[in-house]
């Protein structure tokens, strides 16, 4: 039960530390015609984040 | 004989005075002073004497100072974050002469950092109050739901008792488990996704955070549609199958024993009469202090949201949208936490009636 109270919050906290750190550097980003390409890489890594607790329950299931 | 000496009689075999004493403390710690205003005897007097419970001008002025204190403390938040709100405005529109974007763009990420940090720390308060609140509803519940069980087995209804007391008993403690460790964090993250949507241009965790939301409320309705109907059938339930056993009970004395029967009927039934009084004296004190105990998280939590509504609303036309969007949701996350915490009040407080209404005729 604690754990998966505290396993919420950590993953809040990741959510929370990956959007800003790829915000800041969204705007580090010189503009150049990979931009596109590196912000469609950042949303995939914020999914990845954010599905995370599903493939950890879903492995738990599994085995 | 007169009533008043039974009533005090029995109700001391009943109430422990130090579980009362230690009901009172908790909910006094939390609503600071204002539940002191009912205690146990207080209840007993206006009972014996018929009188009104609620009428009190000492309730009244509290409760009005209470609200005016949180609505001070709020207006300070409210203007802190509309001083940021206004900065970023300007920011925006200097931008341009600035020059440079990517400088304007780091200063207002800064900006919006302030205003989420501000919010968080308002946010904690309220919560860590609702998580106490929380608590000491179930702790005066699982007080106060066996001193109401052994009242009505001593009545004679002792299939409503046995049937009764771990449906009740468990399904307080399990609510209390559920809103701890689920729901009020679930509360929490999803503040914290809506405040972070505020950040980035792209919407990236709006819908996540309006789903935890969703789910969160829509869960404590569900937990206590189920758990009100469960006790309230049950108990209905329970209840005809024990009044039929003590009028059973009452017709034989008062029929079969001869000449004193009837007098031993009486007593007993003037006996089971003084019982329900104590039971609806010990239910009525439960009910206040669960409703003091909401009340004033409750007032707190309100006057926040309305007043971050009222920032958003007027913050919108200085700066971003985005930004008065996640304020604005913020205060419709403190509302949700304001009506599960009412939903479980609610729960708690139909509970301790249905156990009161049972038994007896």
């Amino acid at each position: 039960m604690r754990k998966l109270t505290d396993g919420l919050l950590t993953w809040v906290k990741d959510i929370f530390l990956i959007i800003i750190s790829l915000s800041f550097f969204q705007i580090l980003l010189p503009e150049s015609s990979m931009e596109k390409y590196l912000k469609f890489i950042f949303s995939i890594i914020i999914m990845a984040v954010i599905i995370q607790p599903v493939i950890c329950i879903m492995g738990h299931i599994g085995t | 004989m007169d009533y008043e000496k039974i009533l005090e009689e029995q109700m001391n075999n009943v109430i422990d005075p130090d579980q009362a004493a230690d009901i009172t403390n908790k909910a006094s710690e939390i609503t600071g002073g204002l539940s002191d205003i009912f205690s146990l005897d207080k209840i007993v007097k206006a009972t014996l004497e018929g009188e009104s419970i609620f009428d009190n001008q000492e309730m009244i002025d509290s409760l009005k100072s209470l609200a005016v204190y949180e609505i001070r403390a709020a207006l300070v938040l409210g203007i802190e974050i509309l001083v940021i709100c206004i900065i970023i405005g300007l920011l925006k529109n200097l931008s341009s002469s600035l020059g440079k974007k990517s400088m304007s763009d780091i200063s207002l990420l800064v900006c919006t950092m302030i205003i989420i940090g501000i919010s968080i720390n308002s946010f904690r308060l309220a919560y860590n109050l609702c998580l106490d609140s929380v608590s000491t509803m179930v702790s005066t519940m699982e007080i106060i739901a066996p001193i109401l069980f052994g009242i009505l087995i001593s009545t004679g209804s002792i299939a409503s008792g046995t049937i009764m007391s771990p449906v009740v008993i468990g399904s307080v403690t399990g609510t209390g488990i559920i809103l701890k460790k689920f729901i009020l964090p679930a509360m929490f993250a999803a503040t914290i996704l809506a405040l972070i949507n505020c950040l980035t241009e792209k919407d990236y965790v709006n819908k996540l955070s309006k789903l935890l939301r969703n789910a969160a409320v829509a869960v404590t309705g569900l937990l206590m549609a189920i758990l009100s109907g469960i006790v309230s059938v049950q108990g209905l339930i329970t209840d005809a199958s024990d009044g039929l056993l003590i009028n059973t009970a009452k017709y034989s004395l008062s029929t079969f024993i001869p000449i004193v029967g009837g007098f031993t009927a009486d007593t007993a039934e003037l006996f089971i009469k003084c019982m329900n009084t104590i039971k609806s004296i010990v239910g009525v004190f439960g009910m206040i202090v669960i409703i003091l105990v909401i009340i004033v998280p409750l007032i707190k939590v309100l006057v926040i949201s309305l007043i971050y509504k009222i920032t958003a609303a007027v913050a919108e036309p200085i700066c971003d949208s985005k930004i008065s969007d996640g304020i604005n949701d913020m205060g419709s996350c403190l509302i949700s936490l304001g009506a599960i915490m009412f939903f479980a009040a609610l729960l708690f407080i139909i509970f301790i009636s249905a156990i009161v209404s049972m038994g007896g005729e």
